[in-house]
């Protein structure tokens, strides 16, 4: 239910972007039905999409397909009768959402080997087209995945044409250590964040049908933890046994006398108190199906044998023991050692259970019945110590045991008869595979599939770190900038103070983000970023997404800091690319002397409310419907000015240099009355406790100089200096401390130089 | 035939100075705790970076719990996981409520072919048990709350128990001696026998579970598992504190045991009542075939929770003049009981 709105206002966003733009087309319902509310009834997105067309792109041998079923869901595909494989779709089974944070959805087909054998994506917001991207594009991209084997990682490499990130790999958590098992993808260049996270959504999703529909992804097993069975290197007995390849209990005559002395009864006969120190019975226990056991053990020849006369899938067991004492008993060959009435040897053949030993793991016991049970003259391997009995148990897999996990043997002794019955002392050896002979499943089991708590897990699967080890240079570059910001800032009064500094500290500062930050690194943090934040406040917050992008993370970490300090201008004065790119295009119009229009206080102040407007409208767009706010965050030009350079569709091209060309006679006309992005951080600034720019008791009464002073007529006429407008350039504090600017230190200068009259009482010049 | 204890931690005991007052013990035995009830709750902090850990469930349809120390609360929970698995495990093994366990398909079917070793074993010890007690302890009783639970049932309310040819033809029934253990195979040697472990079973899993987590080098750990068993002792450094409950008002505690690495278990009649103003309960003397009128409860000490769950089951069933002899004779154990009326008498061997 909670998803119904990203349907419906999906196809309102394609009609009004059509009317809007024109030309421009976002990305929309794609497939040909029509994406419709999901019932109340309806769980799956799959049911609502598949159709035989579809069927043909995403599953092209298939002939038709069954019913929608399961959680998750996915559906069989047939041919003939004959089930081919599964078609299923990624939201509704792992939550993707793209870049727009809204959901997309993509259809896949998989065949029983775990090959996909299309992938087709029906549905998707990305904000593509202001990218000069088409849904062909990305159609184009998802073409790479047909074939895939998801047992293999993806590694989505970006090749964006001159760029620094070209050539970068975002990995999928990847199933193999081996990097070179790696399928690559490109990305479709500029849309990074959309290409990682559908293959993310494409992969993680035929994994968990795989998991749930028993399609095996490792050597014809499931995905689950599995033995190495080939890897072998010599190693004697000793080695063996502190490895903990062999499992070792080792009974002294003490330590079976404490065990019958703690169950107050009386040690087998032949135990002695006065051997206390001594071996009275040594027991071995060893997994023989890896070869690096096995041969180590048994030898080549007989490993072999024993490996290749049984199933693949079947597991030896080799057990040793010592001493005195028999873990065999003689009882699986119809002997009784215990208690109670004696009964007839045909009674007791029939059962062929070992009764002194049984295997235990987790909650399960497991007998030693005498059908698994070969028993061996002697072993091969290197020092060795002699051995009494030596027994290789075979567990076909019907067995309920698992190799990959620890398991436990319990060795049962019978006391001597006192004239009551003997008691029973129960030994244990505990066995775990060491870890490298186990190979570890490519992805986090998911044992209980249960809905919602899993989905929403597995949604959150991109795997941020990776990008963030990716970048190392550029964060620390972002770093450093943001660091030589907050110097400037800090020592505001001493640049403030020489205005040669001062203009070229900011033409340097605004030059650096605008060609390093904006068009090299396409660090440009737009509104999308902003309505992100505040959609997923409402939805499920997702720290993962937001740190995809480390350096738009890093700015807007710091940003979110600096509203404290300096309020909206420290992004829009600063950093903010577009807004960089204005001022020095203004810049060097004045300096050109083209004409600026001043534009009166009192009809600034009704334009300065446009911004505030469309940003509410966007906010209130995000609730109703993300689709929608996307269309209308097309009303920035970052995108075609910064990301793309102006390489971008003609008419967005067009709007971003309208918008500059404006600013040649207006500085900063967009910052000023359209941002949205700038309405929403004044909004923010309001958090704003400090204020570092000084003041003069006569600013505004009566010195009005400033008002004219600030290049973006952020100075009331009352002398007030408005911080939601302010872009901290410091103009007006190189006129504070300039004395041949400043009226009231011309004043103050002039008197000094007169040297004569009262400093007290410092008047302005009348003109 | 099953016993209990109540287990109260220290932070946990509202009533102590009451219990005290309600005392009415006539000496003490060994290292008897009562008076260190008093002893200030939490007064002694745990050692720098140890917590107790705490898991409550069931095992044999009776509470119970673990305390553990441990330095990792994620690692605490992963052995007690292996517990979990292992009363899981012993439960399908002991259970006489599912149908599927081991026992239940011995009790059905008069005979059961390849049970797990830990049936082989309880039975044997078991019977060595009876050997010890004389037959005062006996597996095989299950045939007389068969009848005196159906009696019951059809007449309820019902002032009187069974008739005594009915409990007589019963006890044609009872005797462990008659169970027939051979490798991989139990067998009952009369038709109509059947077996219950709940006077010994639920000290076995204390053991097992015990011994497991001793194994994973796990010390300082208390076991609750019907019966109550101290790995060490408490991270404290002090005893595990266990309350025993009184048997006129299991709610209440009448005295407190210290234990390190021994185990405490009591059985009470008060456990399961049929009728009769609470003279026909659910722990039967095997030799009379009625439910045992010689103690209102009776608690042992000894190392190991299995001997302890299988004796206090046998010394409520005997007078006080045997209990002493046995007590002798198993060695090793420190033994309360507590006759009608509330008086106590306390054995050392």
């Amino acid at each position: 239910m909670k998803r119904i709105r990203h349907t419906i206002p999906a196809l309102r966003a394609f009609v009004i972007l059509i009317l809007l733009e024109g030309i421009l087309h976002s990305g929309s319902a794609l497939a040909d039905n029509k994406a419709e509310e999901l019932t109340p009834e309806a769980t799956s997105y799959l049911a609502q999409y598949l159709n035989p067309e579809l069927l043909e792109m995403v599953f092209p041998n298939a002939e038709r397909y069954g019913e929608v079923e399961g959680v998750p869901p996915s559906a069989p595909v047939f041919k003939g009768d004959t089930i081919l494989g599964y078609v299923f779709e990624t939201y509704d089974l792992v939550r993707g959402v793209g870049f727009s944070k809204a959901p997309f959805h993509i259809l896949v087909g998989m065949d029983l080997a775990g090959i996909i054998q299309g992938v087709r994506l029906v549905h998707h917001v990305e904000p593509i087209a202001i990218l000069g991207r088409t849904d062909e594009d990305f159609h184009q991209y998802l073409t790479q995945f047909p074939a895939l084997d998801i047992r293999k990682g993806v590694n989505v490499v970006i090749a964006m044409s001159g760029s620094p990130l070209e050539g970068q790999k975002f990995s999928q958590r990847t199933t193999s250590k081996n990097a070179g098992d790696l399928v690559e993808v490109d990305a479709v260049s500029r849309t990074t964040t959309s290409s990682v996270v559908f293959s993310d959504a494409i992969v993680r999703s035929a994994r968990l049908i795989a998991r749930n529909r028993g399609i095996k992804l490792i050597d014809g097993r499931s995905v689950e933890r599995t033995l190495d069975i080939d890897q072998f290197s010599t190693m004697t007995w000793p080695e063996m046994i502190v490895d903990g390849a062999l499992g070792h209990l080792s009974l002294t005559h003490g330590d079976v006398l404490q065990a019958f002395e703690d169950i107050q009864a009386d040690p087998p006969s032949d135990v002695r108190s006065w051997k206390d120190e001594q071996p009275y019975f040594d027991l071995y226990m060893a997994l023989v199906t890896p070869a690096g056991i096995g041969i180590n053990l048994l030898d080549k020849v007989w490993y072999d044998q024993y490996r290749a006369g049984r199933s693949i899938d079947d597991i030896l067991l080799l057990i040793l023991s010592s001493g005195d004492y028999s873990f065999r008993g003689n009882t699986y060959q119809g002997f009784s050692l215990s208690t109670g009435l004696q009964s007839n040897v045909e009674d007791q053949t029939e059962t062929g259970i070992f009764d002194r030993i049984q295997l235990v793991q987790g909650d399960t016991t497991i007998p030693l019945h005498v059908d698994q049970h070969k028993e061996l003259p002697f072993i091969h391997a290197k020092e060795r110590p002699e051995f009494k009995e030596i027994s290789l148990f075979f567990f076909t897999p019907d067995i309920a045991f698992n190799p990959t996990e620890p398991w436990r043997l319990e060795l049962l002794m019978e006391g001597a008869k006192d004239g009551d019955a003997p008691g029973v002392a129960m030994f244990t050896l505990p066995y775990r595979v060491p870890d490298r002979f186990i190979i570890e499943p490519p992805i986090q089991t998911v044992s209980d599939i249960d809905a919602e708590t899993n989905l929403i897990q597995t949604a959150k699967g991109i795997d941020w770190r990776s990008v963030w080890r990716n970048r190392p240079e550029q964060i620390a570059t972002l770093f450093a900038t943001l660091l030589a910001l907050t110097f400037i800032l800090s020592a505001q009064e001493t640049i403030a103070r020489r205005k040669l500094l001062h203009r070229w500290v900011r033409i340097g500062f605004l030059a650096w983000v605008l060609i390093w930050m904006g068009w090299y690194v396409g660090a440009q943090v737009t509104i999308i970023h902003l309505l992100n934040i505040a959609q997923s406040l409402v939805d499920d917050f997702d720290w993962g997404f937001f740190l995809i992008d480390p350096l738009i993370f890093m700015i807007s970490a710091f940003v979110a800091l600096g509203l404290f300090l300096w309020g909206r201008a420290i992004f829009c004065g600063w950093l903010c690319p577009f807004g960089a790119l204005q001022e020095l295009l203004n810049k060097i119009a004045r300096a050109l002397k083209v004409p600026q229009l001043n534009i009166p206080h009192s009809i600034q102040e009704r334009l300065f409310a446009i911004k505030y407007l469309i940003f509410l409208g966007l906010l209130g767009l995000t609730f109703y419907s993300f689709d929608l706010a996307i269309a209308g965050t097309q009303v920035e030009p970052f995108k075609a000015a910064i990301t793309f350079r102006f390489n971008a569709p003609w008419p967005a091209v067009i709007y971003a240099l309208a918008l500059l060309g404006i600013g040649l006679f207006v500085e900063r006309f967009y910052c000023r009355f359209i941002c949205p992005l700038g309405a929403g951080l004044s909004i923010l600034g309001r958090v704003r406790m400090f204020d570092w720019l000084k003041r003069r008791v006569e600013c505004g009464n009566p010195c009005t100089r400033c008002e004219t002073v600030c290049p973006v007529g952020a100075i009331n006429p009352s002398g007030r200096i408005d911080m939601n407008e302010c872009f901290y350039c410091l103009d007006c504090q190189v006129m504070y401390y300039d004395d041949h600017q400043c009226p009231p230190l011309i004043a103050r200068r002039k008197r000094s130089e007169q040297a004569s009259g009262s400093n007290l009482n410092l008047e302005l010049p009348t003109d | 035939m099953s016993a209990f204890t109540l287990p109260l931690s220290p932070s946990r005991r509202p009533n102590t100075s009451r219990s005290v007052s309600r005392r009415r013990a006539l000496t003490l035995f060994g290292a008897a705790a009562g008076l260190t009830l008093i002893a200030k709750d939490r007064a002694i902090a745990l050692p720098e970076g140890v917590s107790l850990y705490t898991w409550e469930g069931t095992a044999l349809g009776a509470p119970a719990k673990l305390t553990l120390a441990h330095y990792d609360r994620s690692a605490a929970q992963a052995i007690v996981a292996t517990a979990i698995d292992e009363i899981e495990r012993l439960e399908r093994v002991f259970s006489l409520h599912r149908a599927n366990s081991d026992l239940s398909i011995l009790n059905r079917d008069g005979h059961i072919k390849t049970p797990a070793a830990d049936l082989i074993n309880l039975l044997s010890s078991s019977s060595r048990f009876g050997d010890l007690t004389d037959g005062a302890f006996d597996v095989t009783v299950q045939p007389l709350w068969r009848l005196f639970s159906d009696h019951f049932s059809k007449q309820p309310g019902t002032q009187t128990g069974p008739s005594d040819a009915d409990i007589r033809s019963t006890l044609s029934l009872v005797d462990y001696r008659k169970i027939d253990i051979t490798p991989g195979r139990v067998r009952f040697a009369k038709p109509g026998m059947a077996i219950t472990l709940n006077g010994i079973a639920q000290g076995y899993i204390t053991d097992r579970v015990a011994d497991l987590l001793r194994d994973q080098g796990i010390s300082q750990v208390l076991v609750e598992l019907g019966e109550t068993r101290a790995l060490d002792d408490h991270p404290d450094g002090r005893p595990w504190r266990i309350g025993l409950a009184d048997p006129e008002d299991p709610k209440q505690t009448t005295e407190t045991v210290e234990l390190i690495n021994e185990s405490v278990a009591t059985s009470a009649g008060s456990g399961t009542v049929f009728g009769g103003d609470g003279r026909y309960h659910h722990l039967f003397d095997p030799r009379s075939g009625e439910p045992a009128k010689q103690h209102i409860s009776a608690s042992v000490i000894t190392k190991r929770a299995t001997t302890a769950d299988a004796m206090s089951t046998a010394l409520f069933v005997l007078p006080n003049s045997q209990v002493k002899d046995i007590v002798q004779k198993v060695g090793g154990m420190k033994a309360v009981t507590t006759l009608p009326g509330g008086v106590k008498h306390r054995f050392v061997s």
